[in-house]
Parts: structure tokens; sequence; C-alpha cells
């Protein structure tokens, strides 16, 4: 498998947001306060934003570590937490 | 609600001719025709104007037709904030699709094939899949009824309409959504149904010219509110006409092409019309399956003289498809709000594009001009509650056959 140099936090952080607008999420709600049910983000978007991740930095995102994320800034604190 | 009527309360519809339903009727009896270049594209339909960033992205043609027509339909029900006016679990949804996102699903496997199985996109099943739309209009519309999806081919919608009259009179609902849609306009979709001999080699629509060469595919859906009489007038809805009867057979003759004979399409006619407690001679107008092609229509004229017999001769019969096209799994949806809208309209909009008359077609297809549906006594004699009945087939692949019987 192709091993692919892993992006500063700032800019997964920036990579993230841009995934959730495309999919649907409104710019004007993102906040890490915002919850995913407000921005409408189910778990189809976090599939869709795994295989980005994938796909771009080769992180495996594991669907058991959202399980208790309520807010876009919790799955922000568990998708960066991979880069550890 | 055991037997009898179901009451139609609200309808909707895209097609070529436009968005709406009263498009589709008027455009029509005018003689306008939707079909450009060999194919009946809904050209003027941009999901974005009805539908969020996400919801278009997360949906396929075939089901935004159907979202934005079941929104017309659930708005002229009177369903208030779209959400049906009873229980939700005794709100019900049968649509027709023939093929369901082949778009997505054919982009997909490219994808597939060149950047390999991690690249497929993670939506490209729950956006694909045949019953999509009933699984996006009950997040839509809150319903909590059974639902589901019918693949017929070209009688799929036709048939979703005859299943849920079922579901009233069996009271397993007190509403059913019911109806289809389909866009299909792909290269490989169309190249199929070319090489399968089916498509017209001039491009043009004529059902029951001698010049016909074959349908003209499109892409459209249609939604109806069907209703239990007595819930419709208890709280208060316009009942805009009703479902009576329906009817089906399979020819079981040949994959594609229909008995030439129209002995089984004729007994669908003949069941719908038993169903729905009607003579033949109580018949005003006939919506024609009309495909264009050189065995429908020969098949389909056997089989109103099978089923009508001399009234056969009588009744003026006109296809839909001559102004739109053939949408396949949304045609008979179209095709029954058509028809529901003819018979309230008053008016029988014309076989558009038959102008040379084949000898052995020799019934009243309506060419030209549109013409007064004919009269019908105010009550008694000939008429129950003086209402105009109308026919709606459909003749699919595979030999299904699926007829509706609607009054108004």
């Amino acid at each position: 498998m192709e091993l692919k140099t892993p992006p500063s936090a700032e800019k997964m952080g920036a990579r993230i947001l841009e995934a959730l607008v495309e999919f649907g999420a409104d710019p004007e709600m993102m906040s890490p306060e915002a919850t995913l049910e407000d921005l409408e983000i189910d778990s189809l978007d976090m599939f869709e934003l795994a295989q980005i991740l994938h796909q771009e930095y080769g992180i495996e995102v594991n669907p058991d570590d959202f399980e208790d994320v309520k807010t876009l800034g919790d799955a922000q604190q568990v998708l960066l937490g991979y880069l550890k | 609600m055991s037997e009898g009527s179901a009451a139609i309360t609200g309808v909707g519809a895209v097609t070529p001719l436009g968005i709406g339903a009263d498009t589709l009727y008027e455009r029509w009896r005018d003689g306008v025709c939707g079909i450009e270049d060999g194919v009946g594209r809904c050209d003027g339909f941009d999901p974005a104007q009805f539908m969020s960033r996400k919801q278009v992205r997360r949906t396929e043609r075939f089901v935004q037709f159907g979202t934005i027509a079941a929104r017309e339909a659930a708005d002229q029900a009177g369903w208030e904030g779209d959400e049906p006016p009873y229980d939700p679990h005794r709100v019900a949804c049968v649509l027709g699709v023939s093929l369901g996102g082949t778009q997505v699903l054919f982009d997909q496997y490219q994808t597939l094939e060149q950047d390999g199985s991690d690249a497929v996109w993670p939506l490209t099943i729950p956006v694909s899949m045949p019953n999509a739309l009933p699984a996006v209009l009950a997040i839509a519309h809150g319903f909590r009824g059974e639902s589901r999806s019918i693949a017929s081919a070209c009688s799929s919608s036709a048939q979703a309409i005859g299943e849920g009259l079922r579901m009233l009179r069996q009271d397993e609902a007190d509403a059913v959504i019911v109806g289809g849609a389909e866009a299909c306009l792909t290269p490989f979709i169309l190249a199929a149904f070319k090489m399968a001999g089916a498509l017209s080699r001039s491009g043009q629509c004529r059902p029951f010219d001698e010049r016909r060469d074959g349908f003209v595919m499109a892409e459209g859906g249609g939604i109806l509110i069907l209703e239990q009489e007595d819930k419709a007038r208890g709280r208060g809805a316009e009942i805009l006409g009703y479902l009576s009867g329906y009817g089906a057979s399979t020819d079981g003759y040949h994959l594609t092409a229909p008995a030439e004979d129209g002995e089984i399409c004729g007994h669908a006619i003949r069941s719908a019309l038993d169903d729905a407690g009607r003579a033949p001679e109580e018949v005003d107008y006939v919506n024609a399956h009309g495909t264009s092609t050189e065995a429908n229509d020969l098949a389909e004229t056997n089989a109103l003289k099978v089923a009508l017999g001399g009234h056969a001769h009588e009744v003026p019969i006109s296809s839909t498809k001559s102004v739109v096209g053939h949408s396949i799994g949304g045609a008979g949806a179209i095709e029954a709000i058509a028809t529901l809208l003819t018979l309230r309209g008053g008016v029988v909009p014309p076989t558009v594009g038959l102008e040379v008359p084949d000898e052995d077609l020799d019934l009243n297809y309506v060419p030209g001009d549109s013409i007064p549906l004919p009269e019908r006594p105010a009550n008694g004699d000939g008429g129950r509650d003086g209402r105009a009945v109308a026919i709606s087939s459909s003749f699919a692949f595979g030999g299904h056959n699926a007829v509706v019987v609607i009054e108004a």
C-alpha cells in the first residue's frame, strides 16, 4: 500500500470542514459547538468523510470512535486524534 | 373500505411538458409536444429550485422527479405541512420504477474500474436503489405505514396504483401515496433499448400511425394521493376523482413483444372494468398505452376490441406518450393523472403525430385536435353518479399488463 504523508492538524481540520460543506452542511452554521444533528451530518456523511481521509491521507477511520460524538468539535477531536 | 373506489385527492407530475399535473394536461390538450431530438427529457427541471443542496446531492434524478411530484400532490390534497392528516402508521406508499438510479450506478462502476473499490462512493447504493423514492418520501412526509417499490417495466406505476387500491380496500391504510418515476436517459440504457429493437429509428413518436417505428424514451414521474373515500370526506378534502377498478394479467408469451391477438391484454381491461362494476359501454375515454411500436399499437387495438366489443369503435382513445414519450416506470402514473384530468377537463387531448392511418388500426385514436369528452347522462342510465369513466392501460416488457379505471 502507498504510504502517504500525514497532513498538519490545521490542514486536515480545514479539509474536514471543506468536505462537510461539500456534503451539504451550511457553512454559516459551522462552529465547534454546532451539533452534527443541527448541521444535518449523519452516518452517511461520516462514511464519505472516512473515505476522503483514507484516500487523501491514508488514515483509517474507525466508525466506533464516533459513538459518543455529538458536536462538530467532538468529531474534529476524534479525527485529528488519528494524526497522533 | 372492503370494496369500491378510492378517492383521489391530490396529483403531481414532472414530465417533458414541464412541472405540474395541470401543465401536463393543458399543454397536451393544446397539442404541445415535449419530445425533442428523439427523447422526452425534462429539460426545464432544476432540482435545486425545490430541494436543499444535500437533498439534491443524495438523490438520483428519478427520486427528484418523484419528490417534487409528491409535494405537489400533498399540497393539493391539503396535507398540512405536506404531512398526512392520519395516523402515520395508517399511511402507506407504493411506487413504480423499472431501473432506478442508473446514472450513479454506472458512474461508480467506472470509478471501480479506474480507481479501485476503495474509491467507490459510499452513497452509491442508497442513492441508486430502486426503492430510494419511497424511502425519501417517508422522510419528507412522515408516513410510517408499509412502503415499497414495484418493478414491472412499463407497468410498474400502474401496478403500484392498483396495489394502493387493494391496500385501501383491505383497510390496511387510510391513505396511500402511489405513482412512480424513472430517469434513465443515459447513453448505456438508451443503447440497450435501441439494440433490443424497441426505440424509434426516426426519433418520432407516432402512436397508431402507419409510419410508427418504435417508442421514444423519456423521463418523468407522477404521484397520486389515494384515500379511503369516507375518510377523505370526513376531513373535508376535495375529491378530484376516483380510482374504481384495477385489473392485471401476464402474457406468458415473449420477453418483450405483446401477443398480437390482444386476448391477454384484453383480459386485464375486462378485469379492471369488472372490478369497477362497469360495463364496456360505460367507458367514455381510453388513455392508451400507445407506445408507437409496430407491435404494441396493433396488440392494443386488438385488446380493446376483445375487451370493449363494438364500443371499442365508439370510444375516443388517445396516447399521452405522443407528447411526453415513454418514461417506463413513470409512465403508468403520468398517464393515470392525464386520464383523471381529461375527465375533469371534459376535453380529450389528441394523439399528436398521428397523421397517416394504418388500415389495420381502425379505432378512434383522436388524431389532430382535442375533442370534447362524450356527454354522459347526469345520473341514472349508464352513469353511476353521473361520473365519466376512463381506463388507462399499461403493457410492459415481460408481458405484465395493468389497467386502472378512473372516474370523475
